[in-house]
């Protein structure tokens, strides 16, 4: 840690810093808060006036303005724009390469009826547009006399309590997110709900049903006969126990490993650690067993069609379609990463953040903050240029001229920015942005992968009193012909996504030819959507209002341009699993193998306070290296199963 | 040791209050009771499996017989059991404490219900679901049909997890009964969808046992239910009827299960006979 002057707004924020990071994506913000950490001098800028950048958490308002942006961009083919860019250049004031594309709202409450709506890019059009503006008499779409339902528009107050993701995202209770999250601290600025109950959408019974997916589960479920119950059983349990056997093996094998670093480090004292761990690395024999399929190695288990159902949507959750086949190593890896989360908080295998996936960011750069990090949002630069004869990248385009520090404060909500004339350049030699800020040169063999997204607020539950409900829906249901696995996560007061009363429901699906009207089928099939009266007791919960929209997400190849980190906004996957892969990774190519990824917190019993000629030494230093270990030995082992 | 001798002279201070026929002394009595009652929670709450606290608190509660709290005594139960379902000392004082609350039979069924469901792996439950059933259906052909539901309620325990015994000994139990009640229900008038004649019954479960088997052939419950299915079968038949093959089956039966479970290879020998 190094001295710095009081925090606030005195910084003086222009010099060398040892990586720039753009965007406050989750991404970044996990890379950054692990840069600080390990005392990496950070600057993280972002344009907006809020964290998260494209996987935000806006509220109602904010969230219609979003998808207006983006509605009003002009279309933009899934893939990469024109050429014309400079590699060694990002432009941080250009429109970022449409991460929300192909957006349809309800249309607004138009003056004129026969007005219609600006320009709605092209998708199939959803049979539900009686619900907001009055029809012209002419082709009435609604067979009963005129009832209109008003168009929905939160009261200021509700408004500020909706909170729904662009991204929504649940966390395995027993996954990657949450061991780190405790492991490092941050968990102490988020809080967590655990989900309340998984459901599958199930054809033979005709509707969604609780998912049988422990033994309790299964003893109470009338969904399966006897037989798929013991075949089900049978199958978790083996996989249980093969789970179990390759957890001993790595075991044995980091047991091999440390005891080779220990004998070479004897053997040469001057030999780096880095080297003895690549070299094991190298020596680590193929697996025989790597290409066989996920499909071939549940044959054994002659589980029935809704049997194999569940396993692959609802436990291993995979987004089936036309995605390339899975490996049996990765189908374990995903019954396993479900298997190990039930049951640790409730008897479901997720929890949620409180206020949105938008406070994990948040929290990573509060992490990234108190260890030194510098952030500026509302950031006014304009650009990012690598010179050519320093190798560094630096910020230009900020204003001269320094604003009062009342202007400052009228203008902003949140962190206001400072505003200072930046006589010397702010410069890094590492850069770390979003992928869709990136220069195409830097996306070289990066696939986009589209998906499909549906947001609906409702008066009512699926299935009151439960408040945060996962449902899937397996490819290929005859009800909606839906290419892929269908996601929906129905959310409520209970994790302060919207205001008591009301219910937010997020659908998700990968984009192909089909998707969009697929969802539209869900949509009618479980919501109540003519304005008709209900004349017997309103079943289903009442639409009040929905949006689709389409969102980018890239699959990052292993090799990136030197000194450059280019990360994806947003996942397809339901947990973060890729997603901090991907950070660690880049996070080992800026600091080296042997730097650590968000070690634990050192223990505070283990602060030294030392008595310091100086008087600027204020904060107690963090214990003598020997001790650090010593701690980071002696803290409690993350919950592996 | 110490602790109950601190009790024990409390109880035989408390004695002496025993013949206390005063108000005042009365109250003083109620008063130190009551006091006692919550220092034997905390107990409780130390070492739920001690037999000396348990004991201790019913002879508490039953000095303490009018005033009582038993609705509350109830929920404790029921807070112990969620702790530790299987713990026997609290099933029993439930017994006492239903007993003395005047509980519903039927309510209490309803609780050993919720119980199996969180988890099946549970002797007290099935066993007080024994007790009960005879309580709560008193007519012998509405036991009956209870019975057999039961049986379709243990076979999803069965079917889910073979290696589990609780639900097996709960399955011979409902067997044993169900022949029982049988015998009596035939002198009576015979209900319809019930199984025409004790052999009947047991061919049918013999042969849904038979289905298990066929999916979990190594699991060695479902061979000793098999063989036990097997005997009572044997006892039920007339001499006329040919009863070798299913001798042949027991034998073989047998002889699979010592080799599947040698620790019970001599309680395997001595069926043989």
């Amino acid at each position: 840690p190094r001295s710095r002057e009081q925090a606030g707004m005195q910084e003086d924020i222009a010099g060398d810093y040892d990586v720039l990071v753009v965007g406050t994506g989750l991404c970044e913000s996990v890379l950054s808060g692990a840069l600080a950490r390990i005392g990496k001098k950070v600057l993280h800028v972002d344009k907006n006036d809020y964290y998260g950048a494209s996987a935000v958490t806006p509220n109602f308002r904010a969230l219609v303005r979003l998808l207006d942006e983006a509605a009003q961009q002009p279309e933009l083919r899934a893939g990469f724009p024109a050429e014309g860019e400079c590699p060694n250049l990002v432009s941080l004031a250009a429109v970022p390469r449409g991460f929300l594309r192909n957006v349809w709202m309800p249309p607004a409450p138009a003056a004129e009826p026969t007005e219609a709506t600006a320009p709605v890019p092209v998708s199939a059009e959803p049979t539900v547009d009686s619900v907001s503006a009055p029809q012209p008499a002419a082709e009435p779409k609604v067979q009963q006399p005129e009832m209109q339902r008003p168009p929905f528009s939160p009261t200021d107050r509700q408004n500020r309590d909706y909170n729904v993701d662009v991204v929504p995202h649940m966390l395995f209770s027993a996954g990657p997110m949450v061991s780190l999250l405790a492991t490092c601290g941050v968990a102490r600025y988020i809080e967590f709900k655990a989900l309340e109950r998984c459901l599958a959408y199930v054809e033979e019974a005709g509707g969604l049903q609780e998912v049988p997916d422990s033994r309790n589960a299964l003893f109470a479920t009338s969904l399966l006969t006897l037989a798929e119950k013991r075949l089900l059983m049978k199958f978790l349990t083996t996989v249980q126990q093969h789970l179990q056997q390759e957890a001993e093996k790595e075991k044995e094998k980091e047991k091999e490993r440390e005891r080779k670093k220990e004998q070479k480090q004897q053997e040469s004292s001057s030999e780096p650690a880095a080297a003895a761990l690549t070299t094991v690395e190298a020596a680590k024999p193929l697996d025989p067993e790597a290409n066989e399929l996920f499909d071939e190695y549940l044959k054994q288990f002659h589980l029935t069609p809704k049997l194999l159902r569940i396993v692959l949507y609802s436990i291993a959750l995979l987004p089936g379609g036309e995605n390339s086949p899975v490996t049996k190593k990765e189908g374990l890896k995903a019954v396993a990463a479900y298997l190990k989360s039930m049951g640790r908080y409730n008897s479901t295998a997720f929890i949620l953040p409180l206020y949105g996936t938008s406070e994990i960011p948040q929290a990573y750069c509060r992490q990234c903050a108190v260890y030194g990090g510098v952030y500026m949002l509302r950031t006014s630069a304009t650009e990012i240029r690598r010179s050519d004869e320093t190798a560094q990248w630096e910020l230009l385009g900020m204003p001269k001229a320094p604003k009062s520090a009342l202007e400052a404060l009228n203008q902003s909500e949140g962190a206001p920015e400072v505003q200072k004339p930046v006589p010397e350049a702010i410069r890094a030699p590492w850069l770390v942005l979003p992928a869709h800020l990136a220069p195409l040169s830097m996306l070289k063999g990066a696939e986009p992968r589209l998906v499909e997204r549906c947001v609906c607020v409702c008066d009512a539950a699926l299935s009151p009193p439960l408040q945060s409900v996962f449902a899937v829906f397996p490819p290929s249901c005859t009800a909606f012909d839906n290419p892929c696995a269908v996601h929906l996560l129905q959310l409520g007061f209970a994790t302060y996504a919207a205001p008591e009363g009301f219910f937010v429901y997020h659908l998700m699906t990968r984009s192909t030819e089909g998707a969009r009207q697929a969802l539209e089928k869900i949509v009618e099939h479980l919501f109540e959507t003519s304005c008709a009266l209900p004349t017997t007791a309103a079943k289903k919960p009442t639409l009040l209002w929905h949006c689709y929209f389409t969102y980018m997400d890239y699959v990052m190849p292993a090799e990136q341009p030197p000194r450059v980190s280019v990360l994806p906004e947003a996942s397809c996957e339901i947990d973060y699993t890729e997603q901090l892969q991907l950070v660690e990774r880049e996070f080992h190519r800026i600091c080296g193998v042997a730097a650590e990824f968000l070690p634990a917190m050192p223990n505070p019993d283990d602060y030294i306070f030392v008595d310091v000629p100086e008087q600027q030494q204020q904060t107690p230093e963090p214990a003598t290296t020997q001790s650090t270990e010593q701690v980071q030995e002696s803290q409690p082992q993350p919950p592996s199963q | 040791a110490c602790l109950w001798l601190k009790v024990g002279v409390l109880l035989h201070l408390l004695l002496l209050f025993e013949t206390a026929d005063t108000c005042a002394r009365r109250t003083a009595y109620n008063e130190a009771l009551g006091k006692e009652l919550s220092f034997s929670e905390k107990c409780i709450a130390k070492n739920p499996k001690s037999y000396w606290v348990w004991l201790y608190r019913r002879w508490i509660t039953m000095k303490l017989e009018g005033s009582m709290n038993w609705t509350r005594e109830l929920g404790l139960c029921e807070k112990l059991l969620d702790l530790d379902s299987r713990n026997f000392h609290c099933w029993n004082y439930r017994r006492e404490v239903s007993k003395r609350a005047g509980h519903v039979f039927a309510d209490d069924l309803l609780f050993t219900e919720k119980k199996i469901k969180q988890n099946f792996s549970n002797y007290s439950a099935w066993h007080q679901r024994s007790f009960l059933l005879p309580l709560v259906y008193t007519h012998a052909s509405d036991l009956l049909a209870e019975l057999l539901k039961e049986l379709e309620l243990v076979r999803s325990a069965l079917y889910t997890e073979p290696a589990d015994q609780s639900g097996w000994i709960y399955h011979r139990w409902l067997t044993g009964t169900i022949l029982a009640h049988m015998k009596q229900v035939e002198q009576e008038s015979c209900a319809q969808g019930l199984p025409s004649s004790p052999a009947e019954f047991l061919c049918e479960e013999l042969a849904k046992q038979q289905e298990l088997r066929d999916l979990e052939p190594d699991s060695k419950w479902v061979i000793v239910t098999c063989v036990y299915l097997r005997l009572l079968l044997l006892s039920v038949t007339g001499t006329d009827t040919d009863t070798s093959a299913d001798r042949a089956a027991v034998a073989a039966d047998l002889q699979r299960l010592s080799q599947l479970d040698p620790p019970h290879a001599q309680y395997y020998a001595f069926l043989q006979h």
